[in-house]
């Protein structure tokens, strides 16, 4: 398990207004290691750090080249740094996708399908079911995803699998009422989350889904105070769920947590474009009740 | 034998003039590549930096900065570039791909992710750490993101995860006015401040231009500011509007673009909605007013109409204010784009008040490219420039607004103030794109043109509008959608990276994964939209 320094927080407000969410930064950065370490399973080599780097700053041909340039069959780390470049690789063909697909087959299976390294190739799997393939296989993706969940990999990445069951459950059928009984057979997936992004993004992806679907307003509420409980790292993320509690909670006539949360925005955000418009909403809530 | 010995005299001539050519050429050179390897402080560094604003004052106030940072570092010469805007992005992508860029280049036109990231250093590191040109000010302790207006939010890049260049400006919208004129029709130096003046304003423009047989604009517009104005008219009528439909996730803001198409393919709103034909009403009357084929009219025809004294009023971003005041023989003044109050009278109902400078994020945006062979002066030049004397004294200088907090600022640009104590309004018809807003401007006429009618341009609307949503969300979605893909790659990369003991990489990943899912999200919601509009 590797321990690093916490550095200075990209978003300074949000943990001088919550002290709440200064554990909650530091559990996510702790988060991001996990006991079984990708390092120890498959370290990166000295020569594939270049294309990695490149990676995560989207040159991706630049670093599909370096891949292919330090391409060693027996290193995993850089047929998975082939694989995951093939797929935003300029321009962008069905044939880059099946190499990528086939690179990532075999990695899921050896050296173990319970190594790191083979749980970030089902994900990546996944998503070229869902997000690349034409016409998308959804189904393969929900089951990987699932498999992926029940793994417990206590690995943030992996666990946004859960949030994708969420989002390709939440318009799936026509009728909402079906959608939300869908929606509701997902809940349990909470149990085998063990990351605080995953259980965050979780319940916000839950919450929002059975919003759109006009399901139980207090089920709604329940999943995004989960989310906030563990907070946000963005400034819009942060508004955007402070002010749908908010605004649900005055909807159904919570009229104390529609304060709560209309204060908190105004407390932290004083110079929003948006506050002016929230303290006239607070004041008439106040005055009015709620409605 | 004469002429071999003449022969040879020209030859040793032509040798002696040739050994001096070369000491001549040669002495500066081994002077220079002597001085070159004396310590940094004392050589002569050039740094260069280019911009496309051309507006009066700005160049003057960039020379004037430059030489403020020679003054303190003697050895360092800054030089501006100012580039024309129309040829700017031709100009900068070839500096860019030739490796002959500037030092410090403006950025907002031409840019892409990969751009961004392949020619540009991020500020994410300067931004935690204070800037040491505040020393001495109420800025000195604070780190240089929160010495910003909008903590540099209108710098951090949501999809590269860092912060590229620092702002030196913000820009707001006003309407100018030629001043004696308006003392002239109305024996007042300010614009009206409500909406039922302006109107009273408006007509008797008309009975001075009769009376006079002066032929005078009401409003000098083009195809360049009028969609601002357009936009301002139907945010004042339809804040209300969001308040009743079943997407109403968020107050006082406007809902995003899928749940709008959500609502409008569920007959939740159209153009026959009472706040929307109270919009349209409200455009025909001020449209109406506005310089006759104002779509078609460019910004210049449009401010030479101004400045010529042609018009009494023309709408303008702060950023024209000091080429205006600098051409027109008259004094200009500078008002609000009154809208309708609710408390006016009962014509506007849907009114909710003011409507405020919503969007006024920090803009002019300097970043250092990484081909420079300075980058670390550059750097210090940004840093120097963005100072909260030197944005001061910058601002004072173009008339233009500053971006950092607690800049003192001139009388003249009191006027350009973001104001915020107002709401942000609600949505105007083409929030979805580019195809929903050719429908609104092309068809502008039949709500302006005196043979137009509120009746014939919503009546249009609605039958034009649902295709021109669904291709201005199909194409968000196609957005939507290469983004998430982008992401994965991304993701993992930051991954491996941090697993690989980069802190910077874990920092990264844990705000990218927040915005992988609301991209997700936002896929997924688009897609619905389409699904329920064809």
């Amino acid at each position: 398990m590797i321990l690093r320094k916490q550095s200075a927080p990209l978003l300074p407000w949000l943990s001088s207004a919550c002290p709440c969410n200064v554990f909650a930064s530091f559990l996510l950065v702790f988060a991001l290691f996990p006991a079984s370490s990708l390092h120890s399973e498959s370290p990166l080599s000295e020569k594939n750090q270049t294309p990695w780097r490149n990676a995560s700053v989207f040159l991706f041909n630049d670093a599909y080249a370096g891949f292919v340039k330090n391409a060693d069959s027996a290193d995993p780390m850089n047929r998975l740094g082939q694989a995951a470049t093939l797929l935003n690789t300029q321009p962008r063909t069905s044939q880059n996708i099946a190499a990528a697909q086939e690179i990532l087959l075999d990695l899921s299976q050896n050296p173990s399908p319970h190594s790191t390294l083979s749980k970030l190739s089902r994900f990546l799997l996944a998503r070229i079911e869902e997000n690349y393939l034409t016409p998308p296989q959804l189904g393969e993706a929900k089951s990987r995803y699932l498999e992926i969940v029940k793994d417990k990999t206590g690995i943030p990445l992996l666990e946004l699998s859960a949030s994708r069951l969420v989002a390709l459950t939440t318009f799936a059928k026509d009728k909402p009422s079906e959608n939300l009984a869908a929606l509701a057979a997902l809940e349990p997936l909470a149990g085998f989350l063990t990351t605080p992004e995953g259980t965050r993004e979780f319940h916000l992806a839950m919450g929002l889904a059975i919003l759109e679907n006009e399901g139980d307003p207090n089920l709604v509420l329940s999943h995004l105070i989960k989310a906030d409980k563990i907070g946000f790292r963005r400034k819009e993320n942060v508004i955007h769920n402070w002010l749908v509690i908010a605004r649900l909670s005055e909807k159904i006539g919570n009229k104390n947590l529609a304060t709560e949360y209309y204060q908190r925005f105004i407390n932290n955000f004083p110079n929003d474009p948006k506050t002016f418009g929230i303290q006239h909403r607070l004041t008439n809530l106040t005055k009015n009740g709620a409605n | 034998m004469e002429q071999t010995n003449n022969s040879r005299i020209w030859n040793l001539i032509g040798l002696g003039l040739v050994i001096i050519f070369f000491l001549v050429a040669a002495i500066p050179m081994v002077w220079k590549s002597f001085t070159q390897s004396l310590p940094t402080d004392s050589k002569e560094i050039t740094i260069r930096f280019a911009h496309w604003q051309l507006e009066g004052g700005v160049r003057r106030a960039f020379d004037l900065a430059a030489a403020e940072y020679t003054k303190l570092h003697p050895n360092i010469r800054v030089e501006q570039l100012a580039i024309p805007d129309k040829i700017y992005v031709n100009w900068l992508i070839t500096q860019l791909i030739g490796g002959t860029a500037p030092d410090i280049v403006q950025m907002g036109k031409g840019m892409s992710d990969e751009r961004t990231t392949r020619y540009f250093l991020p500020t994410s590191a300067l931004s935690t750490k204070p800037n040491p040109y505040n020393k001495g000010t109420t800025l000195e302790n604070t780190p240089l993101r929160e010495t910003f207006i909008d903590d540099m939010e209108s710098v951090f890049s949501t999809t590269l995860l860092d912060h590229y260049g620092v702002p030196l400006s913000a820009f707001t919208l006003r309407m100018y006015y030629n001043l004696d004129l308006l003392q002239e029709i109305t024996g007042s130096t300010e614009l009206p401040a409500t909406y039922g003046q302006f109107a009273t304003l408006l007509k008797q423009t008309t009975e001075f231009s009769q009376k006079t047989k002066k032929r005078l604009y009401h409003i000098a517009a083009s195809g360049d500011n009028a969609p601002s104005l357009i936009d301002k008219v139907f945010r004042s009528q339809t804040g209300k509007l969001g308040d009743g439909l079943a997407y109403d996730f968020l107050p006082s803001t406007r809902p995003p673009a899928a749940h709008l198409g959500m609502a409008f393919a569920n007959g939740e709103w159209d153009f026959n909605e009472p706040s929307m034909r109270a919009a349209v009403t409200l455009l025909r009357h001020l449209g109406s007013h506005l310089q006759p084929g104002f779509m078609q009219v460019s910004r210049d025809d449009a401010m030479f109409n101004f400045i010529q004294g042609n018009a009494l009023m023309m709408p303008g971003g702060s950023w024209d204010y000091s080429s205006i005041s600098a051409q027109a023989d008259f004094p200009v003044g500078v008002g609000m784009i009154p809208t309708p109050l609710p408390d006016e009278d009962s014509r506007w109902p849907f009114s909710e008040g003011i409507i405020s400078d919503e969007s006024t994020n920090a803009s002019v945006v300097m970043a250092v490219t990484k081909e420079s062979r300075h980058s670390e002066i550059a750097q210090d030049f940004l840093l120097f420039l963005c100072s909260l004397a030197t944005n001061e004294m910058w601002a004072q200088e173009s008339g233009w607004l500053p971006a950092v907090r607690s800049a003192k600022i001139g009388s003249e640009s009191q006027s350009f103030m973001p104001n915020l104590n107002g709401f942000t309004g609600g949505f105007s018809p083409g929030f979805s794109g580019a195809d929903t807003k050719r429908v609104v401007q092309t068809s502008i006429g039949l709500a302006v043109n005196p043979n137009g009618s509120v009746d014939k341009f919503t009546n249009h609307l609605n039958s034009e509008f649902r295709n021109a949503l669904a291709s201005d969300l199909e194409r968000n979605a196609i957005a939507a959608k290469i983004n998430s893909q982008r992401a994965d790659t991304v993701s993992l990369a930051l991954y491996v990276l941090s697993q690989n003991g980069d802190a910077s990489a874990a920092d990264k990943l844990a705000i990218q994964l927040e915005g992988m899912s609301a991209t997700d999200r936002g896929y997924q919601l688009g897609l619905q939209a389409i699904k329920l509009l064809k």
